[in-house]
């Protein structure tokens, strides 16, 4: 089963706790990806289409959000069952996508690959928010070892 | 082989034709997601080998789009959906034929 060890301070969990907390909101009514049915003249498969989107990312959201507000997550080893890790895998996409969305839309395609953004000429609320991303990226990243080690080989 | 060469019989196949065009699945680039991230996806979803799933991953990446998957509508719609709830940029598009 996928084990994760982060060692990360109290008060930064709490901050990304909180962030998160706000994106989820977000992510759980409009969808982070374009829903892109196979007929868009036909709303009621676009809807279903949608709906059945939405609810799957709250879902994962919600494994998110539990694993954040884990006692034990940045102290000591947390163990997931495999579907749960993979909720949570797919609920950091979505919300890393909710956040580019919402504040570094500014930042072209290839400064945020490249993760060339000067984190000191942001302000507060910025570096917090983009602190949060990479917080998200890392724990995605360590998931995605655990669940496919061969994903991440070279 | 007269049913061939009769003059109603061309629209027919070229209709027949176009119904038998396979569905595309493709996947377009975006700056958030990670690498190893969309590997383990095109692995776990179309059950891709590591050298298939990184050509396609580093063809989304350079080229801005990769077809995963061709074939029927249906099971092409299926992937879409299921690339969506992995949040990929993914579509469905017709085969042209070209």
């Amino acid at each position: 089963m996928p084990e994760l060890h982060l060692r990360i301070s109290p008060v930064f969990l709490t901050t990304f706790r909180e962030l998160v907390e706000g994106f989820v909101r977000h992510v759980g009514v409009q969808l982070s990806v374009q829903p892109q049915g196979p007929d868009p003249e036909d709303e009621d498969m676009m809807d279903a289409w949608r709906e059945g989107l939405l609810a799957s990312v709250r879902e994962d959201c919600g494994q998110l959000m539990a694993l954040m507000k884990d006692s034990g997550l940045g102290r000591e080893k947390v163990v997931l069952e495999e579907e749960n890790a993979l909720a949570v895998i797919r609920a950091c996409s979505a919300v890393r996508l909710k956040i580019q969305q919402l504040f570094l839309k500014p930042y072209g395609e290839e400064q945020l690959e490249e993760g060339e953004l000067d984190f000191d000429e942001m302000g507060p609320e910025l570096q917090q928010v983009y602190a949060c991303y990479v917080f998200l990226a890392g724990l995605q990243e360590l998931l995605v070892h655990e669940v496919d080690p061969d994903a991440t080989r070279g | 082989m007269a049913g061939t060469s009769h003059p109603l019989a061309a629209p027919k196949t070229q209709t027949q034709t176009e119904v038998d065009l396979p569905w595309l699945v493709v996947v377009l680039n975006d700056p958030v997601n990670l690498m190893d991230y969309v590997v383990m996806v095109f692995r776990r979803v179309f059950g891709y080998d590591l050298e298939k799933a990184r050509k396609h991953m580093m063809e989304v990446h350079e080229e801005g789009r990769s077809v995963l998957w061709s074939g029927p509508r249906e099971q092409a719609e299926a992937y879409v959906y299921q690339l969506q709830e992995w949040q990929l940029s993914a579509c469905l598009q017709r085969d042209k034929g070209e």
